[in-house]
Order: C-alpha cells, then structure tokens, then sequence
C-alpha cells in the first residue's frame, strides 16, 4: 500500500502549490491546531468518563457505559446533520435559547473550529473512553490502598499511581484521537464553513479533478500522522510502566460524603447529557413525518411512517443483517491479528519492529477513499465485486484500533509471568492461553467492540468497495439524506443506535461469560 | 522464547498475506479468466443479470430496474453513489463491475469518456436525439434534462421584489437573502461556471468575476448538503436560492416548502443526464439492452410523470405533463465543451479567491 500511495507520483509543482499558496498554508496550520484541540478536549472527557463509570459506584452504570460507545456508531454525516438540527440557526437548542432569553439574533453560531471540535468531541472522546477504562479496570487495588496506607494525598495518588498505570492507554488514544480527527471530512465540511483544513482541500482538488495535488495534500495529512505517531510512540516507551497484575481488582469505590456525590452527579450529568442530545435528536426526527420537519422548527407531527418503509421494503431490510455480519467479521479478524502483532511491538526486540509498527498503523493514517482505492488496484482481478472486499477493507483500515486497544494491555504485562510460566514447565502455547491470554482480554474485548461498532459506521470505504449483495446501513442511510428523506436517514439511525445498544450488551455478557 | 517466535511467523504471514494482496496484481489468474470474457463477448445471448451504476434516487431506479426485468427477465442489480461514482468506474476500468453509468451530469461523462471507460454503440433512439444531448461518437447519451433553476420562498419575498436576472443578484438589497451550495456540489459547479461563461462571451471574464464577487458578499451560507440548505429556506433562515429543478418540485410536493421557481431574463442552464455502457462490461448484451430500454421514449415520459424529470426524446416529450410542455424559463446558451474545460479552474479559484470564507459560515 505503500507503493501506491507513491505511485501516484506527486511532482514537486503541487508541493510547491501546496507550501506557498497561502490558502493551501492556512489549511496546513487548521489541521494541526484542530488535530491537537481534539485530542486534548478529547482526552479531558474521554478519561474522566471512564473514571466516573468504571472508578465509582453509581446506579445504571452498566446501561451508561453501553450509551456512551453510541456515538462512535452513526456515520459522520448524520451526526453532524443531529447537530445542526440542535445547534444551527434555526436548531432546537438555539431557538429555545433564543426564546429563554428574548434574543433578535441566534447566541452562538455553530460554525468554524468551536462548530467542528464540538462534533469531535462529540465522537471521539470514546477512544480515550474505551482504553482508559480498560486501564482503570486494571488498576491494582493493593497499591492505592497502600499508598492511602502510607497517608498520600488524593492528588499524589491520581499524579503518581493512577497517572503511570492509564499513561499507555492516554498516549495510544492520543495517536488514535489524532489520526481520526485530522482526517474527519463531514463536520470541517458541513460546519466548519470558512475553516480550511486539509481535507476540505482535498475534496475541492478532487471535485475539480487535480488528482496530483489531492495525492500530494493526502502524502502531507499522512506525514502529519506519522510525526504524531512517532513522537507519541517515543515518549510512550521512554515511560513504559509495567506492574503486578491485578491480584487485587479494584471494586467501584462509593463516594461517601453526599456533597462530593451531588457534585459529581451534577459534572458527568452535563457531559452526558451532551452526548444524549444528538442521540435523542436522532431518535425523536426518526418518528416526525415525512414532509414537516423542513420547515417547523420543533417538530408536531409525530408518527411511524418512516419505519413501516424499512420494515415493509426488503431492500432497505437487507443492509442490517449484511452490516452487521461485515462488521462482526472485521471484528474477528482484526483481533485476531492485533494479539500477535501487539506482542512484537511491544515485547519483542526485533530489527524490523520499526516496520511492522508502521505497517501497522498505515492504515490509520490514509484517507478511508486512498485505502479503497488502493484496495481495488490491489486486489483488482481477484476478489473484486465479490462480497468478502468489503470486511477485508473495514479490517485493513480498522487494524490499528484493535492494535492499540491490545498493545494497552500488553504494556502493562509484565515479561516475568511468561517466563515463570516457562520455567515451571509449561509449554508455549499454554503459557499463553493461561496466563497470558487473560491478562489481555480486556484490551481484545475493546478492540473488538471499537472495530465493530466503527464498521458498523463506515461510509466512506462502503461507497468504493460495496456491491448490490452487501449494501450497508451507513450507504442506506446516508443516501436518504441525499434524496431529502431526513426522517428516513434519522429511522436507519435510529435503528443502528439500538442495534449497537444490543450488540455492545451481548458482547458484554460474553465477555464475563468466556471470563 | 520459542513461543515469541511462532508468534512473529504468524504475524509475518498475515501481514505478508495482507501486503502482498494489496498490491500485487495476481497476473496467474488473468490469463484464465480473460478468454472466456471474451467468449462472452463474442456471443449475442442476453445475459440473465447486469449491475448498473447510478446517481438516480433510489426510488427511480428501482422502477426503471423492475420495468426492465418484467420486459426482458434480465435481473437488474444496481449501486446507487453520489460523487463517488465517477471516481469508482475510473478505479475500476482494469476490471470492470458495473455494466452501465446511469446519471451524472454530460461533464463527467464527456471526462469518463477522454479515460476510455466507455463503450461505443448505436441505440436505436439514439439518432432521434438532438445533437447536444449525446457524445458525438456515441460514446454516452443523454436520457433526461435537468435545469438548474432560480427559487425563492413566497412566503418571504413579494413577487415585485423578485430579481429579473442573474445580475440583480449583485443588488444590495438581496444581502444576507441568498443561501447556496458549495463548489463540490456539481449543480452549483455548473451554475457558476455558466455564468462566469456568460460574461467572458458577453463582455469579459473580468466583469464575471466581479459579479461573482458582489454576489457572494450578498450570499449568507453557502452549503455542503441539499437537504440543509433546502432546510434553511423552508425555516426562512434566507429566502433565495438555486437547485435543480427536480429536487425544487421534490421540495416542494414532498416535504411541503412554499417555494416557487423565478424566471430569469437569460434563463437557466440545463445539464443532460447521461446514460453509456461500461468497456469490457461482464454482461456487455444485457447492458446494450438495458440502456436500449432506459433511453426509449415509453421510460422517458414514465420518469417525466413519476419523477419530474425532464426526457431528451421528442416523443416522451410529447406525453410529458403539462408544465413541463409549456415551460415558462429560458434557457440559458451554454457551450458545454468550453464550460467542460474551463470549470475546474475556474471553480478552484473561486473557491480561494472570491468566495469570502469568513461568511462561508454554517
């Protein structure tokens, strides 16, 4: 893949249009200031979400954390469509805000890089969210309690015992928060209105079809990706920390005084009824009759039309049962990669390490259009058309997920447990399935679940790659935003949030079951 | 460390596996297949199944599918992709999927075709046709017409205030009124360029972007979607803007806007829908045959009654509705070819130099 992405021989004219066309330069810093702006905002509510669920006791905690992974599932486009019907001009919210408070004129416009870090904070908050909760579902018990032993301060606790163990989960989701956020299209395109970033160029050189400068701007968005990602990985291994393994698993703490209770009650509250919003949104515009919602703001006609189409067309049932069966296969595949690749990059000392963790994380760092395309050079004449091309392109492209989901756990591990294992006379393939092997399943279970619930999603790669025998739910749905049946668009939405809703619980219930 | 090892061959075969098929070619396999393609080519048998591409709504090619299997009980298989289609016949012109393009506008079809992934053929209604609604070696055709018009809320503007033409549009008073679609929108794209087309021959391309420039200063959003920038008029975020005629009539009998279509003095640009077989298709019979059938005159008027689109065959006119028969607009004189090869540049630099980005909000 690498050999295709420099096949397309940008010439150093377009790189020369690309550093002295101010434009072009202005894009370049957008991208990196929003890249870097996601993953911090990200990161703040990614990793105190994970504390407030897995950390501390609460009621419907386990319903919680199934809704938090839900934004992750719905394609771009329609999430952005949800926001505008809150946020935009004649958006709910602001219409509401407007009427609260007497306004001529709307509070806020969602538009621009505030517009465009809402929606990522929105949407990829669950990176930092699944892996730091995996970390704090490790952390040893008999060490805080030690160290609240020795009298340590709440503060020196979170800076020196909590910090070192979820340090591996925040660098990885910090690599794949980035990576994610500089190549998003739909919320810089649809709200971020006069913010260029290096995307919306690329689709511009695209519509006018300069295919050699789209190459060239995709080879310096790739660029960007792998300077983070080294840089990253570098600080990741200069503060490698590995620790005894959960002999102690920490039981959710009860927060006893009733004050700090209510306070924290009232913080995650607001956070997630953020994330609720856009849900709710899509849910509640699933159910408003075809033809009103273009023009009434708050929606009255309320009714199930949208849902007896799907449900009484075959063709628009169809896409459920081919997504999910894709996604799943993805899924598998891509764990089933990601435990030994994982391993070798980070136990392992091999000369080619290097490499294999490029390779690795390649395909995070293309556009999703340069892996389909590629995709279809690569395996042109032999699966081409047939209905496995699809999987195999969610599984190529979400391989770096499960990759950093698995390598979190493997941080951790410490090397003397496999060779005890050894020593004491067991054989390879036992040390691993016995010892090794649970130490990391949750890191596998969330990176099968991140891969599912991204394929579920995928647009962008289904639209090169899907043939009439696998047409997936995220190409029906958004479609119908195309042909002006938002409703319709919202029902599939709506449908594929509850499917995830089930689908995360049913992994869930395996998981403690095969544990 | 055995185990590591066994581990790291593994991953080294599925990682080879994985590379190896990204970009190999697999050349054993092709000198098999090849010959019988072409044992299939040779021979005059309608296949039983096609695949065909197409920017169509769902709804209408599914009626265009379901006539044609009912005539000629050939399954029709379709993908239905908006601005990915031309881009995904392109990377697959060494193995090709898909039979027929359905759709997209006579540009991307004039371009697809300098890329050599059409066929060449004679449908039997081809010779009917105007000249300007077909490639002149036969290489794709157009099968339905679709005007970019002028539209504005009724409920905001009063008929007085209307602009008369293109240029009013510079006017002052229309300021914060206008809500467009961005330059990835191929309908805007045309519009554009068709009127920076119009003051190059008129006058001179200068004053075209001049007038662009006015224009965007009274423009408020432009937009990345239809279906939001239809949203906004209908919530009278702004009360004129520009469609195709289609999605303008889809508007407003489907989803109950209160809009109307202006007449405008030098009229409305009208792109040609194209229809052409794929080179080299798996089922090449059934694709002559298909585009046979959804250029004939009995599809063209079905798609003029059940879906507003207007037909380029003379006798599918004849049986269209009645507004469509006595159109009111004016049609705008586009040169297609010139528009063709000059829109690119054209958009790209209004696209960093005119448009006012600051204002480019939503």
């Amino acid at each position: 893949m690498v050999s295709f992405q420099t096949d397309q021989g940008p010439s150093l004219i377009n790189y020369e249009y690309i550093f002295k066309t101010q434009g072009s330069l202005i894009a370049i810093r957008n991208t990196l200031i929003m890249g870097l702006l996601t993953v911090f905002i990200c990161g703040f509510i990614g990793t105190f979400l994970a504390f407030f669920v897995h950390y501390f006791d609460f009621p419907f905690k386990k319903i919680l954390d199934r809704i938090l992974l839900l934004p992750l599932v719905v394609p771009g486009l329609i999430i952005v469509f949800a926001f505008v019907q809150l946020y935009g001009e004649s958006g709910m919210v602001t219409k509401t805000l407007e009427a609260v408070f007497g306004l001529q004129k709307p509070l806020y416009s969602l538009s621009g890089l505030p517009g465009i870090l809402l929606v990522h904070a929105y949407t990829q908050y669950i990176y930092f969210y699944m892996n730091v909760s995996v970390a704090v579902k490790e952390l040893d018990k008999s060490v805080l309690e030690a160290s609240i032993n020795l009298g340590a301060s709440p503060f020196m606790i979170f800076k020196s015992v909590i910090i070192p163990y979820i340090r591996p989960a925040l660098i990885s989701s910090s690599i794949l928060t980035f990576m994610t956020s500089i190549g998003s299209f739909s919320a810089p395109n649809i709200i971020g209105g006069g913010y260029k970033v290096l995307t919306t160029q690329i689709l511009l050189a695209k519509a006018n079809l300069y295919m050699n400068l789209a190459a060239s701007q995709v080879v310096v968005l790739f660029l960007f990706a792998m300077t983070y990602m080294t840089i990253a990985r570098y600080y990741e291994r200069k503060v490698t920390f590995t620790s005894g393994v959960r002999e102690h698993v920490i039981e959710p703490v009860k927060i006893k005084s009733k004050a700090a209770n209510l306070l924290m009650v009232i913080v995650a509250l607001s956070v997630i009824i953020m994330i609720f919003l856009p849900i709710i949104t899509i849910i509640i515009l699933s159910f408003v009759k075809p033809g009103t919602w273009m023009i009434d703001i708050y929606p009255k006609d309320f009714g199930l039309e949208n849902y007896i189409i799907i449900f009484t067309n075959a063709r628009s049932l169809a896409p459920f049962l081919n997504s999910i069966k894709m996604s799943l296969m993805a899924a598998l595949l891509a764990v089933s990669v990601a435990v030994p690749a994982a391993y070798i990059t980070t136990k392992t000392q091999t000369r080619l390490k290097p490499v294999f963790e490029s390779l690795l994380m390649l395909p995070f760092a293309l556009p999703a259009s340069a892996i389909a395309i590629n995709m279809i050079n690569g395996f042109s004449s032999l699966l081409l058309g047939k209905w496995i091309m699809l999987p195999l392109a969610y599984f190529i492209s979400m391989l770096p997920m499960a990759v950093r989901s698995v390598t979190i756990s493997y941080a951790r591990l410490k090397d003397d447990y496999g060779e005890a294992s050894t020593n004491l006379g067991a054989g390879k393939v036992r040390t691993f399935l016995k010892i090794i092997f649970p130490l990391i399943a949750p890191g596998i279970w969330s990176g099968l679940l991140l891969v599912f619930i991204r394929s579920l999603g995928e647009y962008t790669i289904s639209t090169f790659l899907y043939t009439a025998g696998n047409r997936p739910i995220s190409i029906a749905m958004v479609n119908s935003i195309f042909e002006f049946e938002i409703g319709l668009a919202m029902a599939y939405g709506a449908l594929v949030l509850l499917l995830t809703f089930i689908g995360s619980g049913v992994l869930k219930k395996l998981q403690v079951y095969v544990e | 460390m055995n185990i590591k090892k066994i581990i790291s061959l593994l991953l080294i075969g599925v990682m080879m596996l994985g590379v190896v098929g990204c970009t190999k070619e697999e050349p054993a396999k092709e000198p098999t297949e090849k010959p019988g393609e072409v044992i299939e080519e040779v021979s005059t048998e309608l296949e039983d199944k096609i695949l065909v591409y197409s920017t169509h709504s769902e709804d209408l090619i599914a009626m265009v599918a379901d006539a044609f299997e009912k005539e000629t009980g050939v399954t029709v298989e379709f993908i239905n992709l908006k601005g990915e289609l031309s881009e995904r016949v392109e990377a697959e012109k060494d193995n090709p999927q898909a039979d027929v393009m359905f759709g997209g506008a006579s540009n991307l079809f004039m371009d697809l075709k300098a890329k050599d992934v059409f066929e060449s053929f004679d449908p039997e209604w081809a010779g009917i046709l105007d000249p300007l609604f077909k490639d002149s070696d036969n290489y794709w055709f157009g099968t339905i017409k679709t005007p970019v018009a002028l539209f504005y809320n009724t409920e905001m503007v009063d008929t007085a205030d209307l602009p008369g033409d293109w240029s009013d549009l510079a006017n002052e008073k229309y300021k914060g009124q206008l809500v467009f679609r961005n330059a990835l929108s191929s309908s805007a794209r045309v519009m554009y360029s068709a009127l920076l087309q119009q003051y190059e021959r008129n006058s001179s391309l200068e004053e075209g972007w001049d007038f662009m420039k006015s224009m965007d200063k009274n423009t408020k959003q432009y937009f990345d979607s239809g279906s939001l920038m239809m949203q906004s008029i209908g919530r009278k975020e702004a009360s004129i803007s520009f469609s195709t005629l289609n999605d303008i009539l889809d508007n407003k009998l489907n989803n109950n806007l209160p809009i109307e279509i202006i007449n405008l003095k030098s009229g409305y640009p009208v792109i040609t829908d194209g229809i052409a077989v794929i080179k080299n298709s798996p089922h090449p019979v059934a694709a002559k045959t298909f585009v046979e059938f959804a250029g004939s005159a009995k599809i063209q008027s079905m798609l003029a009654n059940e879906f507003n689109r207007m037909p380029t065959h003379p006798d599918a006119y004849a049986q269209s509705p009645e507004w469509m028969r006595d159109v009111e607009f004016a049609i705008m004189d586009v040169d297609w070819i010139d528009l063709s090869a000059k829109q690119s540049e054209w958009m790209q630099k209004w696209d960093t130099e005119i448009k006012d980005t600051g204002k480019d909000v939503k």
